[in-house]
């Protein structure tokens, strides 16, 4: 069934310095499907989406979202849109509450604090963060820190949500609740995701396609069990084949 | 846990009308022109430093050059009603489209050029010298060093009153004013993304939150409510210098103060003055002249001692806000 294309990077180039970080990486993201990220540290990962999400300009190339051209646009526009990222390195906002922060995203699209915060109650309810509602955000350990990143993200009433290592640091059953949580909105809300991980095994098993990057070129792509099998990621990346 | 800290914040609001009950009742009472000044000047200074936080204590864009808002706001009225003999209430009007300017140009391009905390709080302290030496060069409008005493005509209609009770309730009505404000500001989406902003101005970004129009709208609002004390300033004293308001003494009077009384909690500025502005005035009259620089060194050793015990100031350990930490 073909689908519509949601998300389109088209040949994005960004150097730091002598490093082309991303080199002339071209990929879409269809509407309604999870597309996993994988590639080796430094492989580029976390600068396509700085690209994406407006934190950083390409040298060369353009991201377009449903046709437009949004290379350009700021990153609370790119936002306002709808492509909502999370960080790898956690930033919450320290000085708030889990509530204050999942409120700050729900406040968005809601003029009123109060109800602002109901919304911001039923998302904590969904990661399974309610109980730790009035806890300061730098009283928090990483777990949480981490289901507190993904609610900040889901607040902002994403089309494209694009994870950055969402599950890094996080027990088996965690990862499995949290994965299980980006399935379900998939599902329902008719999320699309991009999702970014060192865990591969974790990518494996929710993502429809995955494309694999190394020095900020795509060297694979395509469904999950081709992925793993192609000789250059096992290479590169793998280094042995995974028994899955 | 949560208990507590609604506790605390129903305290802040019981602080808050009992010191309101107490200040409209006070001159009833007391009528000593003295000790009217000192709580006139007290809520003076706490109506500019509430003032100050909505962009300094809530965005953390410190600006040590509020004082130029207020010198902005003080020559607007003294000039026009000195050299033209116009209501102060014009005065008011040029003062604060003046101060909006000025913090445009000023916020607008630091913000653009993504100065933050040290080089945003430079420029707005070099700010404030340039237009202290801009006045005093300008002498035959200005007055220079020696400023412009106004002459007083007793006319109700110029704001001229007899004593001090006028004056009085027209600077409690601005600081209830402000301070009403404040509370509505924190309790706002405005607020909350001032607050965002405080924390991590690209996690903001992320949070679709534009940064830069927050930041300019805070520093607006805040030029705008700070001239207005400048204007109070003018009718109050009768007399300005450009020493005296723009000078960076009263920059870092209010910057102190606010840190002090907890720059992001809406009464916190208030309890900075509170405490401040007694303390001072009983050691200046008991001191004399003889320990010119006791200001700045209780200041200093304020500072210090809230800097390691109460760093978001004595509201944030009094009332705390339930989403918020300072």
């Amino acid at each position: 069934m073909p689908q519509r294309i949601i998300l389109q990077v088209e040949g994005i180039t960004k150097i730091f310095g002598g490093l082309r970080a991303v080199d002339d990486l071209s990929f879409e993201l269809f509407e309604n499907e999870i597309l996993g990220l994988i590639g080796p540290n430094g492989s580029g990962k976390t600068t396509v989406v700085n690209i994406i999400t407006g934190f950083l300009k390409p040298e060369s190339g353009h991201v377009k979202y449903l046709g437009e051209d949004i290379t350009l646009k700021k990153t609370h526009e790119i936002v306002s849109k709808g492509i909502v990222r999370t960080f790898q390195i956690m930033r919450p906002f320290r000085e708030l509450t889990v509530l204050g922060n999942v409120t700050l995203g729900t406040l968005l699209f809601e003029k009123d604090v109060q109800k602002a915060k109901d919304k911001a109650i039923e998302i904590l309810k969904k990661v399974k963060l309610e109980d730790k509602k009035d806890v300061l955000c730098s009283d928090l350990a990483t777990p949480d820190q981490r289901k507190l990143e993904l609610a900040k993200a889901l607040a902002l009433n994403p089309k494209v949500l694009i994870l950055d290592e969402v599950v890094a640091g996080l027990s088996a059953q965690e990862t499995s609740m949290i994965l299980e949580l980006i399935k379900e909105l998939r599902d329902k809300s008719n999320i699309s995701v991009v999702i970014i991980e060192h865990v591969v095994k974790a990518v494996m098993k929710i993502a429809d396609r995955i494309i694999v990057i190394n020095a900020g070129k795509k060297i694979a792509e395509g469904k999950p069990k081709d992925v793993i099998n192609d000789p250059t990621v096992i290479k590169v990346y793998l280094g042995e084949k995974i028994r899955s | 846990m949560q208990k507590i800290k609604i506790v605390k914040m129903r305290f802040a609001y019981t602080f808050f009308i009992s010191l309101l009950l107490f200040l409209v009742a006070l001159p009833l009472v007391v009528q000593q022109p003295y000790i009217l000044h000192v709580i006139i000047i007290s809520m003076l200074l706490a109506y500019l430093c509430t003032s100050w936080s909505f962009v300094s204590g809530y965005a953390r864009q410190v600006s040590l050059g509020h004082s130029v808002y207020v010198g902005i706001g003080a020559y607007s009225t003294a000039l026009l009603y000195y050299h033209f003999g116009l209501n102060p209430i014009l005065g008011l009007l040029a003062g604060i489209v003046s101060a909006s300017a000025i913090s445009i140009l000023i916020s607008v391009p630091s913000f653009k050029l993504g100065l933050r905390g040290p080089y945003y709080t430079f420029s707005t302290l070099a700010l404030a010298e340039f237009f202290t030496y801009l006045f005093i060069g300008l002498r035959d409008l200005t007055g220079g060093e020696l400023g412009l005493a106004l002459p007083f005509k007793n006319n109700p209609f110029y704001l001229q009153f007899q004593g001090k009770i006028p004056y009085y309730y027209i600077m409690l009505s601005l600081l209830v004013t402000v301070i009403i404000l404040a509370n509505r500001i924190q309790n706002s989406k405005f607020g909350y993304y001032l607050f965002a902003i405080r924390n991590d101005e690209s996690a903001a970004e992320a949070c679709g939150i534009n940064v830069f129009k927050t930041k300019i709208m805070a520093s607006l609002l805040s030029a705008v409510l700070t001239s207005i004390g400048g204007f109070f300033y003018a009718i109050y004293y009768m007399y300005v210098t450009p020493e005296s308001v723009f000078g960076l003494s009263l920059s870092f009077q209010i910057a102190t103060t606010s840190l002090i009384g907890g720059a992001t909690s809406w009464i916190g500025p208030t309890i900075g003055a509170i405490v401040a502005v007694p303390i001072l005035e009983v050691t200046r009259a008991t001191l004399g002249g003889k320990f010119i620089g006791f200001p700045l060194l209780f200041y200093g050793i304020v500072l210090v001692v809230m800097g390691r015990y109460l760093p978001g100031g004595i509201a944030s350990r009094l009332f705390r806000d339930k989403e918020r930490v300072r």
